[in-house]
């Protein structure tokens, strides 16, 4: 019955703040996604435009020719052309795939120092967002421990660009509250008036 | 000579000696000097490799085509061009020596390597390894046949310094693959080539650097392991390479001077000397079958052609033909045979020049049965002109390259200097 009672049916208890927390979250996963997608996607891409044009492409074929020949003419292989012609597309798919390879490796190589720098960034503006939970929280926590040792001089004023501003609210309303109907009762005892202590007290729920 | 502030940045460097050349450019006409037309061909020819460098790291592409990559053998004639140029005040010292030690600097520090061997083509601008090109053993000795002649040529300096370091940590040993000749290359993905430099070609230097390295030297056996085939063209009788090519007759020589070395009783300088004589009489011989061929239009060698890049050559051997010449196979033969070099190259100019010449001198290759002209130039090609014309001229190559302590010791370890056992063979004279 008890877990009946704390199971939550609201998700969105707090709805500004979530969506503001939700959004941050979403916003560094795209941006890590943007650079390492965009990096790969214009360093690939710029690589075979440069490495794959037309007259790229030409160079290589003519270059593969060249060396197909160099290579029949040392080590005096005879005139078998067909022969050549399969070096020469042995030889142009091994450049190519070098090319690949080598666009990946620089794309990367490209890449590492971007997103070393993102995750610094990261981690420093996850310092910063947590301050703003972290700071009052551990503010609640030190005023709470002062209420419970009968310190009710306490308050829960927070800097304005913390969070939690509703929460601080009604605790500040909780010990100004506390405040009064304790410094009242301080009167009252001293004067006797038992009775209206007793109305004050009424109000609390034990 | 020119004299200017040295600059902070090589992009500075680079666009200044643009402006230079433009407008220090020699003029060739009909009635030029000698002298006037080889300093045209060498300027324009080493422009090749400052204007086709990458300023940032000193790396220099394969062809003057666009997306080429960068070839270890074409940087090691750079080098080697470079201080050419510095030697003709053509590049201004300071800029020069700032251009070698970019260049060996980013050899050091940046460019992907397997116990000391580059790999035969880099990318550009990270010289790191690309075309899944072997570690190739010719292209890493050209390389350092070129380092350690710019070490040398700045005998004191930084450049010497990490030119040595660069030849000394090649682990040559490893290259022979247990055997005694020594491998073309390995891969990562498959190991070794199954090619070997077994026979007479370009790659003594290769033999040459690896017996005489101080560090991680191959056996001296091993200079005798490779074969020697001989044949004959008509009366010119030949140690040949298989392919005929006439550029495995010159690189080797474009640093090493061979004048004065005997193997047994070979002169591998008086070898070339008839290989160049028979290239010419083949292309005579058969200049009724191809119209690009004859008296003054010959050196049949490996270049691009009108179906790309073939092993042309001439007999002895067996090269392809399909009426393709390119002008560096004249070239690259001056110190061979400087007369019927000077006449082919001034009759393909004179013939040609509209189609054939450009800002990096002679373009690669022409064929006139195919009226096909070739639209690029090859580093390994421009750079084998403007070296072998340096030595025809000045010797300046091979004077600084062969008292280089490793080139002393493969003289020594293989007793090439044993004049007595030689068969008295004529040692041209220039």
């Amino acid at each position: 019955m008890a877990h009946e009672m704390h199971r939550r049916t609201h998700y969105l208890v707090n709805k500004h703040f979530q969506l503001k927390y939700t959004i941050a979250i979403v916003i560094t996963i795209f941006a890590v996604m943007l650079v390492t997608g965009v990096g790969i996607y214009v360093g690939m891409w710029s690589s075979i435009i440069e490495n794959f044009s037309q007259f790229k492409v030409s160079e290589n074929l003519e270059t593969a020719r060249r060396i197909a020949g160099y290579e029949e003419a040392r080590y005096g292989k005879g005139d078998f052309r067909l022969e050549k012609i399969f070096r020469e597309a042995d030889l142009l798919s091994r450049q190519e795939q070098t090319t690949l390879h080598n666009a990946l490796k620089s794309v990367n190589r490209a890449l590492l120092p971007k997103m070393l720098i993102l995750v610094g960034l990261i981690f420093i503006g996850g310092i910063f967002v947590s301050h703003r939970i972290a700071g009052p929280m551990n503010h609640f926590e030190k005023s709470a421990r002062a209420i419970r040792d009968g310190d009710l001089s306490v308050n829960f004023n927070i800097r304005k660009t913390d969070e939690m501003k509703d929460a601080a609210f009604s605790l500040e309303e909780m010990v100004e509250s506390l405040r009064k109907d304790m410094k009242a009762m301080k009167v009252l005892a001293e004067e006797g008036r038992a009775q209206e202590i007793k109305v004050i007290l009424s109000k609390y729920k034990i | 000579m020119r004299s200017f502030r040295r600059p902070k940045g090589l992009f500075v460097i680079t666009a200044l000696f643009a402006v230079v050349l433009s407008m220090y450019t020699p003029g060739v006409y009909a009635g030029s000097s000698d002298d006037t037309f080889l300093d045209r061909i060498q300027y324009d020819s080493i422009s090749y490799f400052v204007r086709e460098m990458n300023p940032v790291n000193g790396l220099i592409k394969d062809s003057s085509r666009p997306g080429s990559p960068a070839s270890v053998a074409v940087v090691g004639f750079g080098l080697t061009a470079i201080c050419i140029g510095e030697s003709r005040g053509w590049i201004d010292k300071d800029d020069a020596y700032y251009l070698v030690l970019k260049i060996l600097k980013t050899f050091r520090d940046t460019v992907q390597n397997e116990r000391g061997f580059f790999y035969h083509f880099l990318d550009m601008r990270t010289g790191q390894r690309t075309w899944s090109s072997e570690i190739s053993s010719i292209d890493t000795a050209l390389f350092l046949a070129g380092a350690l002649f710019a070490g040398e040529y700045y005998k004191g300096t930084e450049a010497e310094t990490i030119a040595r370091e660069l030849y000394e940590r090649v682990d040559w040993p490893w290259m022979l693959n247990g055997k005694k000749i020594l491998c073309m290359g390995w891969k990562p993905e498959d190991g070794f080539l199954w090619y070997y430099w077994d026979s007479y070609s370009e790659a003594m230097i290769l033999y040459a650097l690896a017996i005489g390295s101080p560090t991680h030297p191959i056996s001296p056996e091993c200079w005798s392991e490779w074969k020697r085939p001989v044949d004959s063209y008509k009366e010119y009788k030949l140690i040949y390479c298989t392919t005929g090519s006439i550029f495995t007759y010159q690189y080797s020589h474009a640093w090493i001077d061979f004048r004065d070395l005997y193997d047994g009783d070979i002169n591998y300088f008086n070898n070339s000397v008839s290989a160049v004589k028979a290239n010419i009489q083949f292309c005579i011989d058969n200049s009724t079958t191809y119209k690009t061929y004859g008296e003054n239009s010959w050196g049949l060698s490996a270049c691009i052609g009108p179906e790309g890049y073939r092993g042309y050559g001439a007999k002895p051997g067996a090269g392809f033909n399909d009426g393709t010449i390119t002008p560096s196979g004249i070239a690259g033969s001056f110190p061979f045979d400087p007369v019927a070099s000077m006449n082919g190259l001034k009759r393909l100019y004179i013939d040609h020049k509209d189609f054939l010449y450009g800002k990096y001198g002679f373009k690669d290759a022409f064929n006139l049965d195919k009226r096909w002209w070739a639209e690029e130039y090859l580093g390994i090609d421009v750079g084998i002109t403007a070296l072998m014309i340096e030595n025809y001229r000045s010797g300046l190559v091979w004077k600084k390259f062969m008292p280089i302590q490793a080139v002393k010791n493969w003289i020594e370890k293989t007793d090439l200097l044993k004049k007595e056992i030689a068969s008295g063979t004529k040692v041209p004279s220039q």
